[in-house]
């Protein structure tokens, strides 16, 4: 954006499916100021140009991952894109591709998290009561924390879905999200459903479906890099392939104290008076 | 794990088509640059003479095997992504491994035929 342009042409892309027949795009004229966001603007213009535009946003501040988008043909977040920092006087709005629409800029981000149910995102325990009644303290180092701390930022804001070209051609593939999530918790060193899990995610959508395309690292706000995360879990999927099926390993976890210091005898409080 | 076998294999058969075809290419084709094998390869006496020796003859079936699989493999794998259903997936499959298996046949025909003469 010139450094003397005091407004910016945003080019937003209607559709209402009860309505219209094909998305259509309008424009508006938004007056900018330093260190404004996409976000800003649109709210700018639901609440003074177009009261009927319709978008999704929640926290402002890039956790969420409500405001996912396609500006200026790249998917990022509204909230975290500040309008000086593309350079240019006319800014194009788009929802998020790869996903259906529910109205202008809002998707529908339900298939994404079935998807993301499906490949168990969560600790499972080999004993089923421990997963809902915890009895232990499980042990962990920092380096098993490493393993899938990255992978942990994912705030499911559909962006590497946007930009994933076999999310485009192929509507059942489970995704970066998922798979990244997948080797999330197979990489978990308290977890114990990783057989069950590769299983899903070897299937004929699954993660041999991934090109390496890369394009879900890159535009991830996050930098949790899912296509790190699916060529390790391929990894892990080819070294349980080629080894057989095998017992997980039981996970660590603190012993019982054999002994406890006794508690420092602290006076009972005593109000003043 | 049946899946990630195969696709296993699938990256398996690439590097094996690479080797064998190689092999072919620095024979048949590239003897002139590279100073290798006959001074005319691909003469008909040539040919017949490598297709009786039994070295040449699992050379050409593993190329066949390792080529077929390769891209029909691939080429499945393009189809399902845009393949719906999982019965349709399923009748993908069945023509992939009957027309593999076909395609085999039709071709390791000739080979294993001089092979065996």
């Amino acid at each position: 954006m010139p450094d003397n342009a005091t407004s910016v042409t945003y080019i937003v892309q209607r559709y209402d499916p009860e309505k219209d027949k094909q998305p259509h795009m309008q424009e508006f004229t938004v007056q900018t100021r330093r260190g404004m966001t996409i976000l800003d603007g649109l709210i700018f213009i639901k609440e003074n140009l177009d009261s009927t535009l319709a978008f999704r946003t929640s926290c402002r501040m890039g956790i969420c991952g409500s405001c996912g988008m396609f500006i200026n043909n790249y998917p990022r977040l509204a909230c975290h894109t500040q309008i000086a920092e593309l350079e240019s006087a006319v800014i194009t709005v788009k929802p998020l591709p790869n996903s259906p629409i529910i109205k202008d800029l809002a998707v529908d981000l339900q298939p994404m998290f079935e998807k993301h149910k499906s490949i168990r995102p969560y600790i499972v325990q080999q004993n089923k009561a421990e997963e809902t009644n915890l009895t232990h303290e499980y042990v962990q180092t920092p380096d098993q924390v490493e393993e899938y701390e990255q992978f942990s930022y994912c705030i499911k804001c559909g962006m590497c879905i946007a930009a994933c070209p076999t999310s485009a051609s192929d509507a059942k593939f489970l995704g970066p999200q998922a798979l990244g999530q997948a080797y999330r918790y197979c990489a978990d060193s308290r977890d114990a459903g990783s057989a069950a899990r590769l299983k899903i995610t070897e299937s004929n959508h699954g993660a041999w479906r991934c090109h390496l395309a890369g394009a879900c690292s890159e535009v991830c706000p996050k930098g949790v890099d899912p296509g790190l995360a699916i060529q390790l879990l391929k990894n892990k999927m080819a070294k349980q392939a080629l080894s057989g099926e095998k017992k997980e390993k039981p996970i660590a976890i603190y012993p019982e104290p054999k002994e406890t210091k006794p508690k420092v005898q602290v006076p009972p409080f005593t109000a003043k008076k | 794990m049946l899946k990630t076998r195969m696709h296993l294999l699938f990256l398996l058969a690439a590097v094996g088509t690479a080797v064998f075809l190689g092999i072919h290419m620095a024979v048949q084709h590239l003897n002139r640059v590279l100073a290798t094998g006959d001074a005319n390869p691909t003469s008909w006496l040539s040919m017949i003479g490598r297709a009786t020796q039994s070295g040449w003859v699992v050379i050409y079936i593993l190329l066949l095997v390792f080529g077929i699989y390769h891209g029909l493999y691939g080429l499945r794998g393009i189809i399902i992504e845009m393949t719906k259903t999982d019965k349709a997936i399923a009748i993908v499959n069945w023509i992939f491994i009957v027309g593999g298996i076909v395609l085999f046949a039709w071709a390791a025909y000739v080979p294993i035929a001089l092979a065996i003469k």
